[in-house]
């Protein structure tokens, strides 16, 4: 559910049309994955702060966390790569929807420890977005 | 893009502002760390719409932002935080 919720920002990525390279989009795609966890993460390091957390949210978040800069150094060597071998474009096409599901994890994560539940219209744009899938 | 792609990615943005500061409300004004708080939040949504702006343009990063990318990446990474 949660990996449908960002494929925008894959098909972005991959049908903006132009002339920018898929190198470019594919930067500026793990740029806004980065930005978005990254803005999470300040978020919860500031709730951390004021408030207790038990160590199993916390240690999920760290997890999710430390996953998501995996992937991303492994998008960042794939995209690299890229430059110079153009085969691996299905493989950085797949690491990048494996990139946006786990920024989209650390997000919902975050909400869900602090807001205790996810939104309404969270749940109802997912299956929209589900079915349309189908 | 179809409208709903893009009210998900909508969402998304919306969602991650609210992870990155809702709890302003209840630490009330006196607290410092609303203000740090909204501050994140006064940066992050900017700075969203900006990378998203400049994905649909096909720009091409500057050295500026690829520094701020790796730092960004950095902090997430790093095993000794919360």
């Amino acid at each position: 559910m949660k990996k449908l919720f960002l494929l925008p920002l894959l098909a972005l990525a991959l049908l903006v049309p132009g002339c920018a390279s898929f190198s470019t989009n594919t930067f500026r795609a793990e740029q806004t994955a980065v930005n978005l966890a990254h803005g999470a993460y300040v978020g919860w390091t500031n709730y951390l702060a004021e408030f207790p957390v038990s160590a199993e949210r916390s240690n999920a978040v760290k997890v999710a966390r430390l996953k998501f800069a995996a992937t991303a150094g492994t998008v960042e060597a794939l995209r690299a790569s890229y430059e110079t071998n153009n085969q691996v474009r299905p493989t950085l096409e797949a690491t990048l929807l494996t990139l946006a599901d786990q920024s989209s994890n650390i997000v919902w994560l975050v909400t869900f420890f602090k807001e205790g539940a996810p939104a309404k219209s969270y749940v109802l744009v997912t299956n929209v977005y589900r079915m349309e899938r189908k | 893009m179809t409208a709903e792609q893009l009210a998900a990615l909508k969402l998304q943005i919306e969602l991650a502002a609210r992870a990155a500061g809702p709890i302003v409300g209840l630490l009330g004004p006196q607290a410092t760390a609303g203000l740090i708080i909204g501050q994140a939040v006064a940066k992050l949504i900017p700075e969203l719409v900006d990378t998203v702006q400049k994905l649909l343009a096909g720009e091409e990063p500057t050295e500026a932002e690829k520094a701020d990318f790796q730092a960004k990446l950095a902090v997430l990474g790093n095993p000794d935080l919360p």
